[in-house]
């Protein structure tokens, strides 16, 4: 099976900083790839590298088996959609107009059937009551909940033989915990469909229900890929997110549970209180 | 999936859009006529219907005129208005476009410099170069050519100087256009210094804008300048929209955003500078009409470029026409008249959005 989104060996360097240091990935088709690591661990980076809005300094990116930069941006657009950490629109439009941006890669053909698209996406991130509001007059949350249904609606736009991903930056930002699971939820059924999904995430129990496979990362170089029991070991969380953590199957799903019960400090970077 | 259902009658703003390209037509139909027809020479408008009527050739539903009637309105009058409607929308869709480039609505076309760089431009011709220059043949086309020039040169530097890794950065945009500005404001002082009294008239009239100079070829040339700018706004509308996302949201769904940047600067430069080159400058049309219509319409650039060019066509035709008949026969400078009553209604637009906020 091709890969539809691969990094080869990419780096980034920025100053004297690398932010990833090669970095090796492949997504495949129909796949739910959690991304953790701590903060500053080089996440963004990647994914920034993954939508093509950074190029990095070596390796390369490929989408379907190509170079990345040799896509069409027009055309990636019609099959990639992307939620940043901060989105932000700087004026006010209704919420209709915001979700049927999603639409504008796919050329006046989807504007005509705009409106089904629209409600079904904001249907589908439980948001279709915010139809008659304004982007201004919503909350962290519910701006989420939009971009959200922005991007199911760039992705429903399209044709579904063609590869298709969708990348998240922690998209459960702002979420009550409801809405946390039904936007990982929506995620997932989009991956039923053979969409790749990869999502950068911070709850580790959330992200290890959620992800076929975790990839986590440790100041810019893959620590781990593979299913969440593999990755998330008490060493790695020692080692990684500087964490004393019991590890138990979860009662409900059996997953990897993460308990942490106390920091544990390398001694470079001790906190001053607990010396 | 939990589906919080909601009855969605279409809301008030959709509604209230249906009415407002046909009442800004109407509007701008009424301001047509006012502007023609007010002045030292009265034309009615069934006088204007039988001048208009005759001229193409509709003989035979042209009813009684005055001759004279016919000459003012074809030569003077229709030219003036015309030149009005073109450059009121030419200055609004240009502040269209650079709010949506800053993304910030306080943006306009001085912001990158256009206007200060047409007025360090015309100044050079009108302080420095000899009086032969500009009294030839060719002699009233040196003026604007010379502003023209001035204003493209300007953005390109402030493009030039705007640049962070070969994509245009807002901020850096904005601040090369502040020094750029500062720039061009002190090189005009230097030339009002050494000027002479008559050129410091000339140099004080242009800068406070008018549409005096409107003839049949200054109205041709702008028609090119402000359809080029119209026609890349109407093309453009929908990834103007995905600009105010933010750069990185707008290339996820494929806006091919730094040359998209570079030509809205460009764009603007060319259509700005050339209104500027033959009007002098005219403020606050580009930073008020776009605000005014996004209160009327909303921020979709598909609803507010049509507007904004009908909007500010009509606002600047009847500030002309207020222009040359308040003091008649004497003529109110339009860019002072323009900043006056702009000025105070952008206050209180402000004043009011702070309340609802």
């Amino acid at each position: 099976m091709t890969a539809v989104l691969e990094a080869r060996s990419i780096t980034v360097q920025r100053g004297a900083r690398r932010l990833l240091d090669a970095v090796d990935f492949a997504l495949y088709p129909g796949e739910r790839v959690a991304v953790l690591g701590p903060n500053g661990a080089g996440k963004t980076t990647f994914l920034r590298c993954l939508t093509g809005a950074w190029t990095p300094e070596e390796g390369e990116i490929y989408w379907d088996g190509k170079p990345l930069s040799e896509w069409p941006a027009r055309t990636l657009a019609r099959r990639r959609a992307v939620v940043r950490q901060n989105g932000t629109l700087d004026f006010d439009f209704p919420v209709p107009e915001v979700v049927a941006m999603g639409l504008v890669p796919h050329g006046p053909k989807a504007q005509a059937d705009a409106d089904d698209i629209v409600r079904s996406s904001l249907q589908k991130v439980g948001a279709l009551n915010l139809y008659d509001r304004r982007w201004s007059r919503l909350s962290g949350g519910e701006q989420q909940r939009v971009t959200l249904a922005r991007t199911i609606a760039q992705l429903e736009g399209g044709s579904e033989s063609a590869s298709r991903a969708l990348l998240l930056d922690e998209p459960t930002n702002h979420l009550d915990p409801v809405w946390q699971l039904e936007a990982l939820s929506v995620a997932g059924k989009l991956a039923s469909r053979g969409v790749a999904v990869l999502a950068i995430l911070h709850d580790l129990t959330l992200a290890s229900s959620w992800a076929d496979r975790i990839l986590l990362l440790h100041e810019g170089r893959t620590v781990s890929v593979g299913p969440p029991e593999a990755v998330l070991t008490d060493e790695n969380m020692r080692s990684v997110f500087q964490l004393e953590a019991t590890v138990l199957p979860h009662p409900v799903h059996g997953r990897a549970w993460v308990i942490p019960t106390r920091a544990c400090f390398k001694d470079s970077n001790r906190h001053p209180e607990n010396p | 999936m939990s589906v919080v259902s909601s009855p969605t009658p279409s809301s008030p703003i959709r509604s209230l859009r249906r009415y407002t390209r046909i009442l800004a037509s109407l509007f701008c139909l009424l301001a047509i006529a006012v502007g023609t027809g007010i002045g030292a020479l009265g034309i009615s408008p069934s006088a204007q219907l039988s001048i208009l009527a005759e001229s193409i050739g509709l003989d035979s539903f042209a009813t009684y005129h005055d001759p004279i009637q016919a000459t003012v309105l074809k030569a003077i009058r229709l030219p003036r208005v015309v030149l009005g409607l073109l450059v009121g929308a030419c200055l609004s869709v240009a502040g269209v476009l650079m709010q949506a480039l800053f993304r910030n609505p306080l943006a306009s076309p001085q912001l990158i410099g256009v206007s200060g760089g047409a007025a360090l431009a015309a100044g050079v011709v009108i302080a420095l170069l000899p009086g032969e220059v500009t009294s030839g043949t060719y002699g009233a086309w040196v003026l604007p050519a010379g502003a023209f020039l001035g204003a493209l040169a300007v953005s390109l530097i402030t493009l030039r100087v705007g640049h962070r890794g070969g994509t245009p950065d807002v901020v850096s945009l904005l601040l090369a256009g502040v020094a750029i500005n500062a720039l061009t404001g002190a090189g005009l002082g230097l030339l009002v210094f050494v000027a002479d009294d008559a050129q410091l008239r000339s140099l004080t009239f242009w800068s406070l804008g008018s549409l005096g100079s409107a003839t049949w070829t200054v109205v041709g040339t702008l028609a090119v300048a402000t359809s080029l700018l119209l026609f890349f706004a109407w093309r453009n509308r929908l990834s103007f929209d995905l600009l105010l996302l933010g750069h990185e949201d707008a290339h996820h769904l494929g806006v091919p955003v730094a040359t998209l940047q570079r030509r809205m600067v460009l764009v603007t430069a060319v259509a700005v500078g050339s209104a500027v080159a033959f009007t002098g400058i005219i403020g606050f049309v580009g930073l008020v009409v776009p605000h005014l219509c996004r209160l009327l319409v909303g921020p979709t650039h598909q609803h507010l470029i049509p507007l904004s060019a009908l909007v500010g066509g009509s606002l600047l035709i009847f500030a002309d026409t207020g222009a040359r008949t308040i003091v008649a026969p004497a003529e109110l400078p339009l860019g002072v008249l323009t900043t006056l009553l702009g000025a105070p209604f952008f206050l209180v637009l402000l004043a009011r959005a702070r309340k609802f906020a």
